[in-house]
C-alpha cells in the first residue's frame, strides 16, 4: 500500500482534540447546568410570586364586602393561620319581604351565580326607612328554597326563608330592600403530601379543603387582625383592617409577600 | 479532500436553541406584560367606580334626590373620561331616606375597545335631625297665646300641599313645655291652644332637645346651612332662568307651589339673633341662634328652632313644629299648626349630612 494516500491524526493532534473537546464540553455542560438552574429558579420564583399574588388577590377579593354592624360581624373566626367569614356571592334589591319569602328583582341582582338553598344565606337590610332612627342592622336569614317569581310583572327570584316579623316590622322597611347572599367560607394553611398549601372551602356546603395556592413553608401564612388604632384585636367586631403575610421557598431561597388592607365596610 | 465537519450544524443548532430560548423568554415577558396591563386596567376600572361613588356623595343634590320617586333611578351627570378611564354613575332611591349610588367604572384603550369594567355601589342614608312630630311646640321657657291666635296640636296638611302629603294622622300635643315654664292662654276657655292634650310638661326640656336633635346638633346643622340671614328678611322663591336659584339667601323654597322649580327646595336657614321675617314664604329648617320674629303675612313650613324667644304676630303662620328654648309668644292672628307632613318634608329636603350605612359598600358586578 502506497504511503501518503491517507493521512491519519497524529497522537499529538488527537490529544489536543480530546483536551479541547473536553474543555469545551465541560464549559457547555457547565453553562447548560447553570442555565437549567437559573431557569428552574426563575420558574420557581415566578411560581412563588404567583402563589403569593394568588393568595392576596383571593383574600382581598373575597373579603372586599366583609363588614360589621350591631347585629354581628362578617369575620366569624379569626385564626393565626386560618379565617372563617361570610363571603358575599351576590347582591340585590328585594321588592317584597314577607315572613316566609324574599323576592329579589332579577334586574337588580348582581352575582356570579344564583343563590343555592342550604349553601347560601341571606343578609337583609332591616334598617328603618326613617331619617331619625339609628337602627342600622342587617338580618341573617336562611335560604330554604329558590324559585322564579315576579314583582308587579318584573321577573324576580323567590327566596324562601323564615323571618320573625314580630321582631322586624315589615312596614318600616324601605320600598326596595338591599340584600346580600353569602356563604360561609374558610381558608387555612394545611399539610398534604409533605407540603403546606393554602386552601379554602365552603363551610356551609360541607366541602373538604381544596388547594388554592402553594406549596408554602410550614407556618407560611399569618393573619393579623387590627382595630381602629392599628392594634391587634381578638374580637371580630372590632377588626378594622387585616394584614397577611405568606412565605414560601424557591430553589433554596425563602420569599414572602405581605398585604394590609381595610375593607370599606369595616371602616368606622 | 472531503470534510465531514459538524461546526456549521452545531452552530445552527446553537442558534436555533438560543433563538428558541429567546422566543420563550420574550413570550413569557409578553405574557407577564399583558397580565400586568390587564391588572392595571382592572384596578383603574375599580378606582374609577369608587371615585364615581365618592363624587356622587360629594356632589349630592338634595333637589335631584328629593324629586326621585321611590324605586326610580336617574343617571348622574357624566364626567369626561381621562386617559380612557371613566365611570357611569346612577342614583336609585330605595325608600324615603335610603338611596343606592351605583357606579360602573371602565378603562378603554386608545382605540376605544373596553379593557376592563367594574361596578361598585354604596347605600346612603339621609341623616336628618331627630325632631318628634307629635307636638306643635316644644318650649323651654313660657308660652303666651293671645285671643285670635292659636297653637294647634291637631295634625294638618299645609295649604297647597294636598297632592304631596298623606292624610293627616292622629291629634298630637299642642305645647310640650319644661315643668317650670308657664303656659298662658289669653282666650275664652283656652280655645286658642288645642291638642290632645293641649299642653303637657316634658321633664327633658329645656335640655336635650335643643342641643341634641337625634344625631344632629344645631352647630352641625348650621354648618350645612344654605342660607344665612339677619335683620329684616322677606323670603320668596327665586329663579335663575328656569331653575331654582339656590344661591340667594332669601330664597327659602316655594311652599305655595310644590310643583314649581323651588317647590322641592327645603334649605337649612341660619338666622342671626334678632332676625325678623316680615312677610313672604319659606320652607325647610329655620335655625335661629337667638330670638326670632315672624310677622306680617309670613308663612313657614317645616321646623323652626329658636335658641332664645320666638315671636309670632300679625298673620304669621307656621305649619310643622317649633322648638323654642326661650319664650314662645303667639299674638295677633298668628298660628302655630302641627303638621307631620310639614315636619317630614321640611326635614327630608334639608336632611344632611349623608350617613354611611353599615355594610353599605357593595361589589356590584
Amino acid at each position: 500500500m502506497p504511503i501518503g494516500t491517507r493521512r491519519g491524526l497524529t497522537l499529538i493532534e488527537l490529544l489536543i482534540g480530546i483536551v479541547l473537546g473536553s474543555f469545551l464540553g465541560t464549559i457547555m455542560v457547565g453553562l447548560g447546568l447553570a442555565a437549567e438552574r437559573s431557569t428552574r429558579h426563575t420558574r420557581e420564583a415566578g411560581q412563588l410570586a404567583r402563589n403569593l399574588d394568588t393568595v392576596l388577590d383571593f383574600l382581598e377579593s373575597e373579603l372586599a364586602d366583609a363588614g360589621t354592624d350591631p347585629s354581628g360581624a362578617d369575620l366569624l373566626r379569626l385564626g393565626a393561620d386560618s379565617l372563617t367569614w361570610r363571603a358575599t356571592r351576590g347582591v340585590g334589591l328585594a321588592c317584597l319581604v314577607g315572613s316566609s319569602e324574599v323576592r329579589v328583582l332579577q334586574g337588580r341582582w348582581g352575582g356570579a351565580r344564583l343563590p343555592q338553598p342550604g349553601r347560601d344565606s341571606l343578609l337583609l337590610y332591616a334598617g328603618a326607612d326613617s331619617l331619625q332612627t339609628d337602627s342600622l342592622v342587617w338580618l341573617a336569614l336562611p335560604i330554604l328554597g329558590v324559585s322564579s317569581s315576579s314583582c308587579a310583572g318584573a321577573p324576580a327570584l323567590r327566596l324562601q326563608t323564615s323571618l320573625d316579623t314580630t321582631l322586624t316590622p315589615l312596614g318600616r322597611l324601605p320600598a326596595l330592600v338591599p340584600v346580600r347572599v353569602f356563604e360561609i367560607m374558610q381558608v387555612r394553611l394545611y399539610s398534604s403530601l409533605g407540603s403546606w398549601w393554602f386552601g379554602g372551602r365552603s363551610v356551609t356546603a360541607g366541602e373538604v379543603i381544596q388547594p388554592l395556592a402553594g406549596p408554602f413553608l410550614a407556618g407560611g401564612l399569618r393573619f393579623s387582625y387590627l382595630d381602629s388604632a392599628a392594634q391587634p384585636t381578638p374580637s371580630s367586631g372590632m377588626v378594622r383592617s387585616i394584614a397577611v403575610v405568606v412565605r414560601g421557598s424557591a430553589a433554596g431561597r425563602t420569599d414572602s409577600a405581605a398585604a394590609h388592607w381595610a375593607p370599606a365596610n369595616l371602616l368606622p | 479532500m472531503s470534510r465531514n465537519g459538524g461546526a456549521l450544524l452545531g452552530a445552527l443548532l446553537l442558534i436555533l436553541l438560543l433563538g428558541g430560548l429567546g422566543a420563550l423568554a420574550f413570550a413569557a415577558g409578553r405574557l407577564r406584560s399583558l397580565a400586568g396591563a390587564h391588572a392595571l386596567a382592572a384596578a383603574l376600572a375599580v378606582t374609577a367606580a369608587e371615585a364615581g361613588v365618592e363624587r356622587a356623595e360629594a356632589a349630592w343634590d338634595p333637589i335631584v334626590a328629593g324629586r326621585l320617586g321611590i324605586g326610580s333611578s336617574t343617571a348622574l351627570p357624566p364626567r369626561p373620561a381621562m386617559n380612557g378611564v371613566g365611570s357611569q354613575d346612577t342614583l336609585l332611591r330605595l325608600g324615603r331616606g335610603l338611596y343606592l349610588v351605583r357606579s360602573v367604572g371602565e378603562r378603554r384603550a386608545a382605540d376605544g375597545h373596553l379593557e376592563a369594567r367594574a361596578g361598585v355601589a354604596r347605600l346612603i342614608r339621609l341623616e336628618g335631625p331627630g325632631i318628634p312630630d307629635s307636638v306643635a311646640a316644644f318650649v323651654g321657657g313660657g308660652v303666651t297665646v293671645s285671643a285670635d291666635s292659636g297653637i294647634r296640636g291637631e295634625d294638618a296638611i299645609p295649604p297647597f300641599w294636598d297632592s304631596v302629603c298623606p292624610p293627616a294622622t292622629v291629634p298630637g300635643i299642642g305645647v310640650a313645655s319644661a315643668p317650670s315654664a308657664g303656659v298662658t292662654t289669653l282666650c275664652p276657655s283656652g280655645a286658642c291652644l288645642t291638642g290632645s292634650p293641649p299642653a303637657s310638661t316634658d321633664s327633658a326640656l329645656p335640655g336635650g332637645l335643643f342641643a341634641q336633635m337625634g344625631v344632629a346638633t344645631p352647630a352641625v346643622l348650621v354648618r350645612h346651612a344654605e342660607a344665612f340671614v339677619s335683620g329684616v328678611v322677606v323670603p320668596g322663591p327665586a329663579l335663575a332662568g328656569a331653575v331654582c336659584d339656590r344661591q340667594r339667601a332669601d330664597n327659602w323654597g316655594d311652599p305655595l307651589a310644590p310643583g314649581a322649580p323651588c317647590g322641592d327646595y327645603f334649605p337649612i336657614i341660619a338666622a342671626s339673633p334678632g332676625t325678623e321675617v316680615t312677610g313672604g314664604a319659606g320652607q325647610g329648617l329655620l335655625l335661629a341662634a337667638g330670638s326670632l320674629t315672624l310677622s306680617g303675612t309670613s308663612q313657614f313650613r317645616g321646623v323652626i328652632l329658636a335658641l332664645a324667644d320666638l315671636v309670632l304676630e300679625d298673620d304669621a303662620e307656621v305649619y310643622g313644629v317649633v322648638l323654642v328654648q326661650g319664650q314662645l309668644l303667639v299674638g295677633g292672628n298668628a298660628l302655630v299648626q302641627r303638621s307631620t307632613c310639614g315636619v317630614r318634608r321640611g326635614l327630608e329636603g334639608s336632611a344632611r349630612p349623608l350617613r354611611p350605612v353599615a355594610r353599605g359598600a357593595l361589589e356590584w358586578p
